[in-house]
């Protein structure tokens, strides 16, 4: 269905990262709290959080390899 | 507990309602903007992973035999409606071992996509075609070993190699089929079904002539949703899953489960309310813990401060 289409366009597989890290970090940060500006807020904290951990293992991962 | 300023209404009833469909119950609850969050948030990482693994990646379980449950479907049937139809289609198909042992029900037919395979003319040449056309089979009514069928398969050759015995693209074959070797379950997470089976007959135009050979490939568009959504795969449909989808059959697997697991906690907000508090509480130290206080906003703090000079007391100049 979708994946021919997207093994034909070779795309890297880290992009599918990010929709994970929006939707876990905001699930995540709903069941902290009740506020939907606070809800926001943390999450996207937690999701930069994320972005810059995993941008910091990667860049290490490359760098070592 | 923070849960005093929510009305949680009955808790066990929002964490039911909450796994069987994520989002409805905190809308059971009148909690609108989370039903909407958990809703859009779950269901989107689940409908991505499904169809990003062509809906072969939601299934009950793989050893039919011992009928366990995979850890995968464990954490996939946390979201509850959309997993659970995957229990029944289990139970439904019920496949045997081997693809070879399965029988023909009833008719068939449709579009046909696959190839001519082994072909023998009888002049001698042998030949492999790529084939496109419209296949119809039934069940033999003889049919001591019940994988006899008659029917036919009438096309074209579509794609020609150096193995196409000096057939031109777009010759015309008509055969008739006599022999099933295979056939892919009727339930099965597929639109299309696979069959194998032999023909004889010819092909026309330059370069043709009378053939015997086997068909291979598959029927399109043949197969119902609700003979496909959730349906399981054997060890020769996960092979060719692996085979089609690559790297992303595993994504897709993964989008599921985090699917299932975020719902794991939106169910327990359900029940519990929020871990943290409504989210405006005031510290008692003044500040949010772990987190900087607003700019702009006065911290009030009683603490009494007494000073004493930092310096050493200094004799008088006079003496």
């Amino acid at each position: 269905m979708l994946a021919p289409l997207l093994l034909a366009a070779n795309m890297n597989v880290t992009w599918w990262l990010l929709p994970l890290v929006v939707t876990v970090s905001l699930v995540y940060n709903a069941t902290r709290y009740e506020l939907p500006e606070k809800i926001l807020q943390r999450s996207l904290r937690m999701g930069l959080a994320i972005m810059a951990f995993m941008g910091g293992s990667l860049t290490i991962l490359f760098l070592l390899s | 507990m923070p849960a005093q300023r929510i009305d949680l209404k009955n808790p066990i009833l929002a964490a039911a309602l909450a796994w069987f469909v994520p989002g409805l119950g905190h809308a059971y609850q009148g909690r609108w903007f989370k039903a909407i969050l958990y809703s859009a948030c779950i269901w989107s990482t689940w409908f991505c992973g499904w169809a990003l693994g062509d809906g072969k990646v939601v299934y009950y379980n793989m050893d039919m035999k011992r009928g366990r449950w995979t850890a995968g479907y464990a954490a996939q049937v946390m979201v509850g409606s959309a997993a659970l139809p995957a229990m029944y289609q289990t139970r439904r198909a019920s496949p045997p071992e081997d693809r070879s042992q399965i029988e023909l029900k009833g008719p068939l037919s449709g579009a046909f996509d696959g190839a001519l395979a082994g072909v023998s003319f009888t002049d001698g040449r042998k030949g492999y075609f790529r084939v496109r056309g419209q296949l119809e089979i039934q069940p033999s009514e003889d049919d001591t070993f019940r994988r006899s069928i008659t029917g036919r398969f009438t096309g074209t050759v579509h794609i020609v190699d150096e193995n196409g015995a000096g057939v031109p693209e777009g010759a015309p074959v008509e055969v008739t089929v006599n022999y099933l070797e295979s056939l892919e379950p009727e339930i099965f997470p597929s639109s299309h079904r696979a069959l194998k089976c032999t023909v004889k007959g010819r092909i026309s135009g330059p370069k043709g002539g009378d053939i015997s050979a086997d068909l291979r490939g598959k029927v399109l568009n043949v197969r119902s949703l609700w003979n496909r959504y959730g349906a399981p795969l054997d060890a020769e449909g996960l092979e060719a899953a692996h085979g089609d989808l690559g790297k992303y059959f595993e994504i897709a697997l993964v989008y599921t489960w985090i699917a299932g697991l975020l719902n794991l906690l939106a169910i327990w907000d359900a029940f519990e309310g929020p871990a943290y508090g409504y989210g405006d509480e005031e510290p008692a130290d003044g500040k949010t813990p772990g987190s900087p206080p607003a700019p702009g906003t006065v911290v009030a703090t009683t603490t009494s401060v007494t000073m004493e000079s930092p310096l050493p007391h200094l004799p008088s100049a006079t003496g």
